[in-house]
């Protein structure tokens, strides 16, 4: 997972499958590269470099939402590609959160 | 036609790379598979495969997964094995709340056009080759 900010909004970019195998990895990742006080306006999760994903790596994705939506900074999906685009609208979760390219 | 038969450890590792052979496998021998149905095909198994390592054997190394893959006459046919209990699949399953982060994956399947049955603590999974789904 790696970690870019710009103007307020921090980009992570899953750089290995979003599998259940992986998503301990993410979730001690995301302590280390976004500690409690960090400001920030929104966050993007990049999924460019992803092929893999389970729903486990579902349930990582709404859970950052959700932790997103209640300290009220914004939350994208970037990157997906078209078979994780039409996944995650079949599971109807582009309701909650955009996906941009 | 049996196209893959293994007995695998009950752990997310064991899964992932199990399902990375057996679509590299997919890939070189069934090339009217492409790689829309492929990604479905991933997505699928590895929630059967996570179903059985978690819930049926509890993440308990001792105990094995089996799981077969055989080309028939309507498309492919996945059997997934654990030394659990067993369970029964609800056929009234609805998505009522997109958040709940249970009963997802099997909710998702059925809507990628996969027919499921589930017979005690083993899975079978077909995929109609001839349909176009999506």
């Amino acid at each position: 997972m790696e970690k870019i900010k710009i103007d307020g909004s921090i980009k992570l970019t899953l750089t290995e499958g979003l599998t259940a195998n992986n998503v301990p990895k993410f979730n001690e990742g995301l302590k280390e590269l976004i500690p409690p006080d960090e400001a920030f306006k929104s966050l993007i999760l990049d999924l460019g470099q992803i092929d893999n994903i389970d729903s486990v790596g579902v349930t990582f994705v709404i859970s950052l939402f959700k932790q997103m939506k209640n300290n009220e900074k914004a939350f994208k999906v970037s990157g997906a590609s078209e078979d994780i685009i039409s996944l995650f609208k079949l599971m109807k979760l582009d309701q909650f959160f955009e996906m941009i390219d | 036609m049996i196209l893959y038969e293994n007995s695998i450890n009950s752990s997310f590792d064991a899964v992932d790379t199990t399902v990375t052979e057996i679509l590299k496998l997919i890939r070189n021998q069934l090339p009217m598979v492409n790689a829309h149905i492929r990604f479905k095909i991933n997505f699928m198994l590895r929630e059967i495969l996570n179903n059985a390592a978690e819930h049926g054997n509890h993440l308990d190394l001792n105990k094995k997964i089996d799981i077969k893959v055989s080309l028939i006459h309507e498309g492919l046919k996945f059997e997934v094995r654990d030394e659990g209990d067993g369970f029964k699949l609800n056929p009234d399953f609805h998505i009522k709340n997109n958040l709940r982060e249970r009963q997802r994956g099997y909710e998702t399947l059925s809507e990628m056009a996969f027919k499921i049955e589930v017979d005690h603590n083993c899975v079978k999974v077909t995929f109609d080759l001839n349909m176009e789904v999506l």
